[in-house]
């Protein structure tokens, strides 16, 4: 007989058989209950399975008794052989339907019953024919095969049965499992799923930073907690250090490694009993994919953190790059010209004082500007963005950008196009002018000198669009979106400098404010940088104004 | 002290910074009296009455802001404050608790001149001698409450009036959102700040030439605005 889990076959197969004649008794009410279904807790000691005994021993007595009523009334016509065959097809049913027990009572009592009625001398158990005795014989092996091999076959649709719902209680875990992002996530979950497939209540404990395990500080159900003994964890923890004999100590083990213990418990939670032996194998199959959820969620998180650093890392040496290069250069002019002006001061004209004085004015305002382009980028680039929303106009940022770039500008032509149609924005003015200013410098530093520069803004159908466009070289093909990536730039050894950092600081304070930013290559040459952003209802002026002063 | 030769009290923690600045200041013909801690800085403020005090917010002693507010209680000097910290809720906090502009290091002695002189022209003259501002095209008569622009009077609504009569009140010098809103509107209206902008863009539309780069009309984006005149 196949049995899935050989240590318990005795136990296995009492519950089986159990189990088997209650399916099969749902299956004549046209359904199969989901108690049927699931056989794993609810029918040890339910009396419905005592019914189905009673129902076994009524069809072995009722099953010859129907075929005696029936044949006495033709005894004359049929031959002994004939009736025995009929007894034979009782027996047969009663074993298909209600198993070995019941079919071993239906053929012994039609035994007794053709004996009785049917085989000479009648009314007498007793038997002359010695063909009669061997068909007597016969019908009683059959009966006994037949309901073997009934009950085999029942046993195994039981073990399909059993399995086929922890298959299905494996899906439902590994579904909620693969739906949980983080640590604390799979651990609700899996407490939660071992609840209701077993009816224990969990506890998972990981070490802390001191390797030692603790308690959780957030546990889901936190009664349990009241019976983890720590010391036994810890032995569940380090099996290299003895074996653990607590049966309800579980080690959770990844690749490799112990990294945390599952404390099982719960007994006098209601309506739920203690995992049965039989359920060990399930048990652990579940602890197993738990123990990958929660290894997953883990490598996840160490990934996340990999990359953040990466990122963090790449972030300061580009904008450490940024400040050597471009802070060094600045640097140099003003000690070489201070140096002069120390040094051979009285060899020099007044003439050429005043022009290593207005020159190193103007690098150390260079120095200025750099440094705190460099701070501000590493203060938005740094975190997240916090927003200090104030209603704006659109004319007032452009204008406030232009007037810090005034000496950048150098009177080049810039022409202002504004829909009197713009609507207030909901933004943050220091963060959009920021944008503005990355992108009208990015013009600058990219076009020649008598270049223009094209601002304009209008309403469209779902919110504003603010255009800077410049006459410069264009964005080559394929990178109209990559320009926008931190530290990305087309050419990365070009004398402009810059950390490939302001474009997408731009992105950042743009889709921050839930909108989109985007370059195109321009008709007639040049680029054009677009931002969308959304309209929001300014608030409603509380008064009205009438006439002059 | 001849009225043509201002004092200006110096409170600044870093020598090399005092030095520079006492050279510059002497050199714009200015007298300067140097404290390096907020203490003596307050007890010169009261025993000399200087004309100005150029304070550095991060003193060693006293926390910058406090002393913004002892100062203003106990003398009326105009302050310009200088800060290493480029945010702007810091130069906000600074101004509303009293100073009356602010410059971030680094800054070029040529802009510092320029703060300087508009905050020694205030204490120097009093807001009602009735001379008219002047800025390029820009005439602003508060006594007769006419403004005009290239000599043609422009009409202004109440509130445009109060607007242009506040900044020009505190020429040169930084008037932040809430100061305008609570002295234009009320202060109910402090967090109002759409009804500043609208009335901030209908008033460079009438006073400047382009609206879209204002010459007079400034915005110190997130603290608020400042009109200047021609230097």
């Amino acid at each position: 007989m196949p049995v899935p889990f050989e240590c318990e076959t005795s136990d296995l197969k009492a519950r089986s058989t159990l189990c088997s004649a209650e399916r099969l008794h749902a299956e004549t009410h046209g359904s199969v209950s989901s108690e049927a279904a699931e056989p794993d807790r609810k029918d040890v000691g339910n009396p419905r399975s005592r019914n189905g005994w009673l129902a076994c021993y009524a069809a072995g007595f009722v099953a010859p008794t129907l075929c005696t009523a029936l044949i006495w009334p033709l005894r004359d016509r049929f031959v002994s052989s004939s009736i025995l065959i009929f007894y034979l097809l009782g027996v047969l049913l009663v074993a298909a339907r209600k198993g070995r027990a019941a079919s071993f009572l239906a053929s012994v009592l039609s035994a007794g019953a053709f004996a009785y009625f049917f085989a000479p001398p009648i009314f007498s158990l007793a038997v002359a024919d010695i063909e009669n005795v061997i068909a007597l014989g016969a019908m009683l092996t059959v009966a006994q095969v037949t309901g073997a091999l009934v009950e085999a076959l029942q046993i195994q649709v039981g073990i399909a049965a059993q399995r086929e719902s922890q298959a299905a209680a494996l899906y439902r875990l590994s579904a909620a499992l693969a739906l949980a992002r983080h640590e604390t996530e799979v651990i609700e979950t899996a407490v939660r799923q071992l609840h209701e497939q077993f009816g224990v209540r969990a506890v998972l404990l990981f070490p802390g930073r001191d390797g030692r395990l603790r308690y959780p500080t957030a546990p889901p159900m936190p009664e349990s907690l009241r019976s983890v003994d720590l010391t036994a964890a810890e032995c569940a923890l380090h099996p290299e250090l003895g074996k653990s004999d607590m049966p309800l100590y579980h080690p959770i083990e990844g690749s490799g490694s112990v990294f945390g213990v599952m404390v099982l418990g719960g007994q006098h939670s209601v309506g739920a009993s203690r995992p049965q032996p039989g359920q060990d194998a399930f048990l652990g199959l579940f602890r197993n994919q738990i123990a990958q959820a929660l290894e997953r969620t883990r490598l996840a998180e160490q990934a996340r953190e990999a990359s953040l650093q990466v990122e963090a890392e790449a972030l300061r040496n580009s904008l450490l790059g940024a400040i050597s290069h471009d802070l060094r250069t600045p640097l140099t002019r003003i000690m070489s010209a201070a140096g002069i002006l120390a040094e051979q001061q009285d060899q020099l004209t007044r003439e050429e004082q005043r022009e290593l004085s207005t020159f190193i004015q103007d690098e150390a305002e260079r120095i200025s500007e750099l440094t705190t382009k460099i701070l501000d980028m590493a203060r938005i680039a740094g975190g997240t963005i916090a927003l200090q929303r104030e209603w704006n106009t659109a004319e007032e940022i452009v204008g406030a950008t232009l007037n810090r770039l005034d000496r950048m500008l150098e009177g080049r032509p810039v022409n202002i196009q504004l829909a009197d149609t713009m609507p207030l924005l909901w933004a943050d003015p220091v963060l959009l002018q920021q944008v503005l200013s990355n992108l009208i410098e990015n013009a600058i530093k990219y076009t020649p000198a008598s270049s223009p520069i094209d601002i304009s803004g209008n309403r469209t159908a779902d919110g504003l669009k603010l255009e800077v466009a410049d006459r410069g070289p264009g964005i080559p093909d394929g990178f109209e979106a990559r320009i926008f990536d931190k530290f990305f730039r087309i050419e990365p050894e070009s004398p402009h400098g810059g950390a490939g950092l302001g474009l997408a600081l731009c992105r950042a304070i743009v889709e921050a404010h839930d909108g989109h930013i985007s370059a195109t290559n321009r008709t007639g040459g040049g680029t054009v940088f677009t931002l969308s952003l959304p309209v929001h209802e300014p608030p409603a002026m509380a008064f009205e104004e009438g006439a002059d002063p | 002290m001849s009225p043509n030769c201002p004092l200006i009290l110096l409170i600044e923690d870093d020598p090399q910074t005092r030095r520079f600045l006492n050279t510059s200041l002497a050199g714009w013909g200015w007298h300067t009296l140097e404290t390096g801690t907020g203490r003596d800085g307050l007890a010169a403020a009261r025993s000399a009455r200087p004309d100005l005090v150029i304070l550095d917010l991060g003193l060693p002693d006293i926390d910058g802001i406090s002393l913004i507010r002892t100062l203003r209680l106990t003398a009326d000097i105009p302050t310009l404050v200088l800060s290493a910290r480029g945010r702007e809720r810091d130069k906000i906090e600074a101004l509303d608790s009293g100073a009356d502009d602010y410059l971030t290091k680094p800054f070029s002695t040529g802009e510092l001149a320029a703060r300087l002189r508009a905050l020694l022209r205030r204490s120097s003259k009093p807001e009602d001698t009735g001379e008219p501002f002047v800025a390029g095209p820009l005439k602003v008569d508060l006594r007769h409450r006419r403004v005009y622009k290239d000599s043609v009077e422009v009409r202004l609504t109440p509130i445009e009036f109060r607007l242009v009569a506040m900044l020009v009140l505190h020429a040169g010098r930084v008037v932040t959102h809430r100061q305008l809103l609570k002295d234009v509107w009320g202060p109910d209206h402090v967090h109002d700040s759409h009804y500043l902008r609208i009335y901030m863009s209908q008033l460079r539309h009438k006073l400047e030439r382009d609206p879209a780069r204002p010459r007079y009309l400034l915005t110190e984006m997130g603290v608020g605005y400042r009109l200047v005149g021609d230097e």
